[in-house]
């Protein structure tokens, strides 16, 4: 065994060598990590706020849909302008005092105002009176304690234009107001001056309206009621009519919205798997050289006795591999054929190259005997030669984002066809992929040559199954890449491929 | 220095901290990339890329070694793949000889300054410089050379054997003419 004599002056000689840096390696070191902290800033915000604003949106849908009631925010946009009680005239005394004598059961010739009689009209509304003037407690729907209805009523009573607010709940309020209101009002079996039992002739039974009656009332035709029917039983009875006629109104109006067909968002659970390839474009030779700044420095020093060599331009056959996805997927229909999805998918891709032998591996901690007891692992880049020794399996992880239409191509409900067309954004988040470079002529792995954003185009031709208990569409699928996979400095163009069946399932029939 | 505090003010993202970490070693890690490549500029490069590893990786250094030799460590693994990405090493670095070579017991006495010597092991070319450097002065086993540059064993040491003797060669050429014209200066 030789003595290390001769290795021991080296490593002595070379541990006090020491050279000044230039100052632009700091600052480039400083830029790289900035541009690092930057980057993950970035990337953070172009993800997680498009999901952010996904969540966001389908929250709002929900609560908001939850929140709805039919008969508060669907009635009202159906209900002609005219059929509401229409703001009365402040000019017109007679016209305000109008409701007043039907509600309160005490006609008078003066208005008769909230502020000076309260108990009058309101109480009458909230607490309606039964023929034993028992005042029983007032209902739900008109209970003081809401403000907005507070307002309404206090506003009918007090001769002001009565405003009818864009709110739905008070419009709603309003309406089941005045609904109480002449239904209260219907003269009761015991009323000595009822004239329930009898009606006078020519005069229409309550809750039959007749057909083709307008059934606007407005507080002039109140007055003109009152003038037609001059007795009080009758002014009851017109009233009771009116509320017959709003009742039926009301129910036209649900029927509508029941007929009219609802498009909500729609969950389903998507997946599908297939094959995945790289597309490969020409290569650039010119190029590559001026890109690759470390063959330019090394160029400009001049030195000849290891210049580079032309390297030869060798890229494997990129081989197919097994690819499959899975995902969730909102949906809604914007008319019975078109329909517009939103998603989230985690795809993974994968080829295969036929690459030489690994000519780098993992460096153990104490590989070192200097530094045996001070260093940590480290992981160099794994490096292949170029060859075809074995078929090495790229793996492609990928967070996608997509946003497509679909359209039904047929009406029929045993086989429905569908096509789907779109785009999705799908960010990098892992690769186990070797990348050939075209300089050195060998694969390696890196992380930075690839393009982490991806934009793909997508479409899928799906037929709908009949499962029980479930709306299935299973099709065929393809996508491509549009941005390429590396970028251009490292390799020529290659941009992903993906070919197989789309499986997409909305729990629960329609 | 308080190499603890230093490298929780790096961890913690403060430039500053992260610049004195820099200046602190950069000279000598400069060196250590230097006798790897063929250039300055290539040394840089490899400093530059060794330094942004070293703060990715800071969050790994358990404080349990030196930090210097982690540093050190991590430029000798960027040296090397720098080496491996790199056309004009890549063909010098593909190592077929097989045939072994037994290392000589010539323990030359070393003269020379350390620029004088570095320049030298420049010199070689380089799979034998690379492979000089990690054995002779960073202390790799020839199993463990095998290993980075993914060659045998054997094709390690008698590239090594070569090396040496290359070396000791022009160590010797070097000493030599040193001395005749020490002579030739003195009448």
């Amino acid at each position: 065994m030789h003595d290390p004599k001769f290795e021991k002056e080296v490593q002595q000689k070379m541990a006090e060598l020491e050279f000044s840096p230039s100052e632009s390696v700091w600052a480039n070191v400083e830029k790289a990590m900035s541009g690092r902290r930057r980057r993950g800033l970035f990337f953070f915000w172009r993800f997680a706020l498009p999901v952010l604003l996904l969540m966001a949106g389908s929250g709002y849908y929900y609560f908001t849909r939850t929140e709805k009631h039919p008969a508060t925010a669907k009635v009202q946009p159906d209900i002609p302008q005219a059929q509401q009680v229409s703001p009365a005239p402040a000019a017109n005394p007679e016209t305000h005092a109008a409701p007043a004598p039907i509600v309160s059961e005490t006609p008078t010739a003066t208005p008769v105002t909230h502020a000076a009689t309260p108990d009058a009209t309101a109480t009458a509304i909230a607490s309606p009176k039964t023929p034993d003037n028992t005042t029983y407690p007032a209902t739900k729907g008109s209970s003081n304690k809401n403000p907005t209805l507070s307002s309404t009523l206090t506003a009918a009573g007090t001769g002001t234009p009565r405003t009818h607010s864009r709110n739905p709940l008070a419009a709603s309020a309003n309406r089941r107001q005045q609904a109480t209101n002449a239904t209260d009002n219907i003269p009761a079996a015991s009323d000595p001056q009822s004239a329930a039992g009898t009606p006078t002739p020519g005069v229409p039974t309550p809750g039959t309206p007749t057909p083709g009656n307008n059934i606007t009332m407005t507080s002039t035709d109140v007055v003109r009621q009152r003038h037609a029917y001059p007795s009080l039983a009758d002014q009851r009875f017109a009233a009771a009519i009116h509320a017959g006629k709003l009742k039926s109104q009301n129910s036209a109006a649900a029927i509508k919205i029941l007929q009219t067909p609802r498009r909500p968002w729609e969950a389903a659970f998507v997946g599908g798997a297939g094959i995945s390839s790289l597309h490969q474009m020409q290569l650039s030779n010119y190029s590559l050289t001026q890109y690759d700044p470390a063959t330019a420095a090394y160029n400009a020093t001049q030195i000849t006795s290891y210049a580079a060599t032309p390297t030869k331009q060798y890229i494997a056959t990129v081989g197919s591999g097994v690819s499959f996805w899975a995902g969730i997927q909102a949906q809604k229909a914007l008319s019975a054929r078109w329909g517009f999805s939103l998603g989230l998918n985690l795809h993974y891709y994968s080829n295969s190259v036929h690459i030489g032998q690994q000519v780098s591996s993992y460096i153990p901690a104490a590989a070192s005997l200097l530094t045996s007891s001070t260093v940590a692992p480290i992981q160099s880049y794994p490096y292949y030669s170029a060859g075809d020794v074995q078929a090495y399996t790229n793996r492609y992880y990928f967070l996608e984002l997509p946003v497509a239409i679909e359209y039904k191509i047929n009406n029929s409900k045993l086989l429905p066809l569908f096509w789907d067309g779109g785009f999705s954004i799908g960010y990098l988040m892992g690769s186990s992929a070797v990348y050939y470079n075209t300089h050195s002529g060998v694969y390696f792995k890196d992380g930075g040559v690839a393009n982490h954003t991806q934009v793909n185009l997508s479409t899928a031709l799906m037929v709908g199954l009949p499962v029980r208990g479930l709306r299935v569409q299973l099709g065929p699928q393809i996508q491509y890449g549009l941005t390429p996979l590396l970028n251009k400095e490292q390799s020529g163009e290659q941009h992903i491929f993906y070919g197989g069946i789309r499986l997409v399932v909305f729990p629960g029939k329609k | 220095m308080d190499y603890h505090q230093l490298v929780k003010d790096c961890l913690r993202g403060e430039t500053a901290a992260q610049k004195q970490l820099y200046e602190h070693f950069a000279g000598a890690m400069l060196g250590v990339c230097y006798r790897y490549t063929k250039s300055m500029v290539d040394a840089e490069d490899v400093l530059q890329e060794g330094f942004i590893m070293v703060f990715k990786n800071l969050h790994q250094f358990s404080f349990s070694g030196e930090l210097g030799g982690w540093i050190r460590r991590i430029m000798v693994n960027t040296a090397i793949n720098y080496l491996k990405k790199h056309s004009r090493y890549q063909t010098d670095l593909l190592f077929t000889e097989t045939v072994m070579h037994p290392v000589s017991d010539e323990n030359p006495e070393v003269t020379m300054n350390t620029k004088e010597l570095a320049e030298l092991i420049r010199q070689l070319p380089p799979g034998y410089q690379a492979i000089f450097n990690l054995h002779a002065v960073e202390g790799y086993s020839h199993v463990e050379i095998g290993k980075i540059l993914g060659i045998k064993e054997g094709t390690s040491r008698s590239q090594y054997a070569r090396a040496r003797a290359l070396l000791i060669s022009w160590i010797n050429k070097f000493s030599a003419a040193n001395k005749n014209e020490t002579n030739y200066a003195r009448p």
